[in-house]
């Protein structure tokens, strides 16, 4: 099915920045993950409208941002019990946590607002002009939360020292 | 990724090992999800679940814009059986609904709810998740019924049936502590999911059939049987079946056929005769007769013989008081 096909390109490539927009708004991990799926799966029902879209990126971006925010209203994302356990099994996940820790740790004190600024600007490569449309917000004020939150992580001792 | 983040948190970034999304599960629910899915009337919040890859999915439109999500029409894929019809204006006994002044078409929250429609011990709609239960405010002129084979329907606000007990529905909204609403079914609760768009139907559950009862039959040396058989007639009250655990001492619903006896009892003229039936842990029927005779007095017949693990025999007593007639105390 050639919807089936292209969503399945277009979920392929967003699907890395969708799980590190989740982790620098604050999910661990395995809730970024859930995010991008959840993400997806509306894209997937909304799809002739995501395709319809002015700004297809601007349109997704809001709903991740929505999804989110529903995430942190509800008790639960949804997950069933199930007798059939989806994971695969892991050795040892060890690195997987240290490394959305690292960043979790390093935007620990980043106010949320800031944070979708973040997203929007410098994760899903959005204008200044439409992430203040996405957020509802004035495109000063996205000047503004931008400059404090790169002016926060400049500083942040965790983010400190050689790249590599 | 902009070059104008600090080049260590790029670098965290890119290590994170993100995983791949589960593509195969997502689209393989969807489609049998549209399969299965039936008519469910209204234009404004659809939201869909998805169980088997063990997330729960939402597309929850506002009823403010109504447009995220048009009713589906239920469709039959080939080869498989078409779910039995369900009766579009269902018959039985109101269930009175804690519901807001939330309608389709006001502003509201977003937030998933989803659960498995059911009523509690005392007859009050919840929704069941896990091994919870969340009570729930309802839309505005939403209504329920019990009919007399023990099914709760959920009713929209033109009447039509929208959901049934053992239905996983999914509608948006948000979860709110009870306030100053006085309903029973709410009071007090630190927790009330209130539902501030349309209902739908995520997952249909099973049809589960009522057992075929047999004509009742009895021992020749059981009096109870004899006396049964021998009985005066008197003015149907109708039957209603439990099919799950009631507290009648606690009741939120006045089933039709308990109205019916009151309504006999107090007018002491013709009396009546009503049945009820339930099922018991094993499954096995019990039905009880009750009859309002004309002077007033009350007495119940109970058929037990198809109770494997009880007496097997069938049993008489008389009661004064109706409500402890069918509060089964006598």
């Amino acid at each position: 099915m050639q919807h089936d096909e292209e969503f399945t390109a277009f979920a392929a490539a967003r699907w890395g920045d969708f799980v590190r927009a989740g982790v620098v708004l604050g999910c661990r991990l395995e809730d970024a993950q859930d995010l991008a799926q959840t993400t997806l799966l509306r894209c997937h029902t909304a799809w002739s409208r995501v395709q319809r879209a002015e700004d297809r990126d601007a349109y997704v971006y809001r709903i991740l941002l929505n999804c989110h925010r529903d995430s942190r209203r509800r008790h639960w994302w949804g997950e069933q019990p199930s007798d059939d356990v989806p994971e695969q099994a892991h050795p040892d996940g060890t690195a997987e946590i240290d490394a959305s820790d690292a960043v979790r740790r390093a935007l620990g004190d980043l106010p949320t607002p800031q944070r979708e600024v973040v997203v929007l600007r410098h994760l899903g490569g959005l204008s200044e002009a439409r992430t203040a449309e996405v957020l509802g917000i004035a495109p000063g004020t996205v000047k503004s939360r931008l400059s404090r939150a790169l002016a926060a992580l400049a500083t942040n001792p965790h983010l400190q020292g050689d790249p590599r | 990724m902009s070059e104008d983040l600090p080049p260590n948190l790029r670098r965290m970034l890119d290590d994170l090992p993100v995983g791949q999304p589960r593509l195969g599960e997502l689209l393989t629910a969807r489609r049998a999800q549209r399969q299965r899915r039936w008519a469910v009337m209204g234009t404004a919040a659809a939201t869909v679940a998805i169980v088997g890859g063990g997330f729960a999915v939402a597309q929850v439109g506002d009823g403010a814009t109504g447009t995220d999500h048009a009713p589906v029409a239920a469709e039959s894929p080939p080869g498989d059986e078409p779910d039995a019809p369900r009766p579009t204006h269902p018959e039985g006994t109101a269930v009175e609904l804690p519901t807001s002044n939330w309608r389709p078409g006001d502003g509201g929250m977003r937030a998933l709810i989803h659960g498995t429609l059911s009523t509690d011990g005392r007859g009050c709609v919840v929704l069941r998740h896990g091994g919870g239960k969340t009570a729930v405010l309802w839309p505005a002129d939403y209504s329920a019924l019990i009919d007399t084979d023990g099914r709760l329907h959920l009713l929209g606000p033109d009447g039509t049936a929208v959901a049934r007990d053992g239905d996983e529905v999914s509608m948006g909204g948000g979860y709110v502590p009870a306030g100053d609403n006085q309903h029973p079914c709410v009071r007090g609760k630190k927790e009330v999911a209130w539902v501030q768009g349309t209902v739908s139907v995520a997952e249909r559950g099973a049809d589960h059939a009522l057992p075929e009862l047999p004509e009742p039959t009895g021992s020749p040396d059981d009096r109870a049987y004899q006396q049964w058989l021998e009985r005066e007639p008197l003015p149907d009250c109708g039957s209603q079946w439990f099919t799950w655990r009631f507290d009648s001492d606690a009741s939120m619903v006045d089933f039709n056929h308990a109205r019916c006896l009151r309504d006999a009892s107090a007018q002491g003229s013709s009396g009546g005769e009503a049945i009820e039936r339930f099922t018991t842990v094993e499954g096995d029927p019990i039905t009880r007769y009750l009859r309002v005779l004309p002077g007033g007095e009350v007495e119940v017949f109970t058929d037990s013989t198809l109770d494997h693990l009880g007496s097997g025999r069938w049993h008489h007593a008389t009661c004064s008081d109706l409500d402890q007639a069918l509060a089964g105390r006598c």
